[in-house]
């Protein structure tokens, strides 16, 4: 009986101990707001999770957890270190760095539209949703290198988020609050991470013209009009410019498909076919997004068309279009166009749009 | 309240009247299920993606195959109506090795109508309605919404890809690329396959469909025509289909 008593007492005063200043958060509205997600005419709808619809305060939210050092084990990083939005949500670097300098594996993919993809996330597809995207990188010891136990402790007694967690999911004690409600905000952001407006979608709106170059370069890149088929369309598709597959685009030479200094897909699905194999990534705002490649390896897209140009390196499951690219023997003058037509695709109103911005300057 | 009473009686009266004698009859809801199932075979073997094989002196390795059906479904008779907006992408790349090319790919086909069928009617490539539309129009769950599958300037989809790489030197390097796309309302094939069957909510019919690489590759020489993607390259995307269509039979 004194055992009892003894073990009651010390639940009694553990429950006391809690804070109280977040507790009893059912007296806040939970008015959640549909959110606005504005599609541009040109692309498909986008796949909403029925257990993660979009709201105003679900996208704010994930603004803010997105941009917080609190999801790192020093403070010192947030998921937009790696993604920022000046850079069309990458980060500058060929790969990125985590909290403990470490060099990552990959460079930053980009974020821009990404609620679009939905064959894989990462370079290689590992995940197929936003949701369970979200929960890797806090974990991962050379990126925010934290538990998701102490990111939430942290939440769960923070002076705002508590109130957002209600007024975003309806929790009614800060309790509730879980690392997959914190993912489910931040994809939820992600979602809301939208560029349609660059000046090839203005040129398809009739709201402005190619340049002649510009022009060239398009048809160069989509074998339009009977130009040279410089092969870029038929991985880089319209209207995202990418694809939702996995491609070797022969960055590498190896003479055994096991001997890629990164498997990339193959390592996921374990075919030896897949090795050395990404995900196309987007083009839009490729301008902004440099340096490229999943490895970083090309600092400007000037390399890039001329790796393409070459013909790339052999190996036994190069992409059959990248040999052919060599055959059309591309001019400096094309080159460029492609460049300039590449050009079209920035689009600064999303890398400069307030919503999509740091909430904590 | 009692003017109300009285105003909505007669309303509700003949609602419900109208509904016992307007002699409607509720469509059926389509439930039915089937499957039809592809086997590819080059030599009377089963055909593998990327392994080797000799076509016309040449090694070649095919790294995809694909193909998109639309308008394809069990008809009790050929002369029945469109069926419908399905689309399906008959993925043979994922048969690469020869015990899954043996099972083959098969595809489920749902939403049809249950009941006897005097054979299946298969459309190769995109119905020209549907082809005049594009992938945003269409939700992520339809193959038609991949926009990898779209030729913006053929304002059509590709409704078969044939890829590889061909030794055309024989020095071992496959260094030569084969980029077959065929497209455009021209390439449409419809084809009739009659077979008695039934077609039931469990799924229990499978319809089993050859399809002959060597009929599918004829008269096509790979290493004078390695990729159709220009105007001029019409007349071989057209052949392609043209055997497409003779080089798929049911067993």
């Amino acid at each position: 009986m004194n055992k009892i008593l003894s073990v009651l007492i010390i639940i009694l005063f553990m429950v006391s101990c809690r804070p109280d200043k977040n507790s009893g958060l059912g007296d806040i509205p939970y008015n959640p707001t549909k959110y606005d997600l504005k599609i541009p005419s040109q692309f498909p709808q986008m796949d909403i999770p029925a257990d993660n619809p979009m709201t105003t305060e679900g996208v704010e939210l994930g603004r803010f957890l997105f941009y917080d050092k609190l999801l790192s084990a020093n403070g010192t990083m947030s998921c937009a270190s790696c993604h920022l939005s000046d850079m069309n949500f990458t980060d500058g670097k060929a790969v990125s760095k985590g909290i403990d300098n470490l060099d990552g594996r990959r460079s930053s993919m980009s974020l821009e539209n990404v609620g679009f993809v939905n064959k894989g996330l990462f370079w290689d597809g590992r995940v197929k949703t936003l949701e369970e995207q979200a929960l890797l990188p806090v974990e991962d010891p050379i990126e925010l290198h934290n538990k998701w136990t102490q990111v939430v402790e942290k939440i769960k007694v923070h002076a705002d988020y508590p109130t957002r967690f209600r007024k975003a999911f309806g929790i009614k004690d800060p309790s509730e609050i879980t690392k997959e409600l914190a993912a489910k905000a931040i994809a939820q952001f992600e979602r809301s991470l939208i560029s349609g407006n660059a000046k090839v979608d203005k040129i398809f709106r009739r709201e402005a013209e190619f340049t002649n170059d510009e022009y060239s370069g398009y048809l160069l890149f989509f074998n339009a009009a009977g130009a040279p088929d410089a092969q870029c369309g038929h991985c880089h598709t319209t209207p995202f410019y990418n694809s939702n597959d996995y491609f070797n685009n022969g960055l590498d030479s190896v003479s055994n498909l096991m001997n890629f200094k990164d498997l990339g897909r193959g390592q996921f699905t374990k075919k030896e076919l897949d090795n050395g194999k990404f995900r196309v990534p987007t083009l839009r705002n490729i301008e902004l997004s440099a340096p490229y490649m999943h490895d970083g390896r090309f600092k400007t897209l000037e390399e890039v068309v001329e790796h393409y140009a070459s013909g790339g390196h052999y190996s036994d499951n190069i992409d059959p279009f990248i040999p052919q690219i060599a055959q059309i023997r591309m001019t400096d003058k094309q080159k460029k166009q492609i460049i300039l037509f590449l050009k079209t695709l920035t689009d600064t109103n999303f890398t400069q749009n307030p919503a999509f911005q740091d909430p904590f300057k | 309240m009692k003017k109300l009473l009285l105003f909505l009686s007669p309303i509700l009266f003949l609602s419900t009247q109208c509904q016992k004698d307007c002699g409607c009859v509720t469509p059926p809801i389509p439930q039915g299920i089937m499957s039809i199932n592809f086997k590819p075979n080059y030599n009377a073997k089963p055909f593998v993606i990327n392994q080797i094989y000799n076509i016309n002196g040449k090694n070649t390795r095919f790294t995809r195959l694909s193909f998109l059906l639309t308008e394809t479904c069990p008809k009790a008779s050929s002369s029945e109506g469109s069926c419908g907006t399905n689309a399906y992408l008959i993925d043979l790349t994922t048969l690469d090795d020869s015990t899954k090319s043996a099972k083959g790919f098969t595809q489920i086909l749902s939403n049809l109508y249950e009941g006897n069928k005097t054979g299946l009617q298969m459309s190769l490539g995109v119905a020209p309605n549907l082809n005049a539309s594009q992938p945003k129009d269409f939700p992520s769950s339809n193959p038609l919404s991949d926009g990898g599958l779209y030729w913006a300037d053929w304002k059509s989809y590709i409704f078969t890809k044939i890829e590889g790489l061909m030794d055309k030197d024989g020095n071992g390097t496959f260094e030569t690329g084969i980029t077959l796309h065929t497209g455009g309302n021209d390439s449409f094939r419809q084809t009739w396959f009659p077979q008695t069957f039934t077609v039931d909510s469990k799924g229990t019919t499978t319809l089993n469909f050859d399809l002959n690489i060597n009929t599918l590759l004829r008269g096509i020489d790979l290493s004078t025509v390695n990729s159709t993607h220009q105007t001029g390259d019409k007349p071989t995307m057209l052949k392609i289909m043209d055997n497409l269509k003779d080089g798929i039979t049911l067993k």
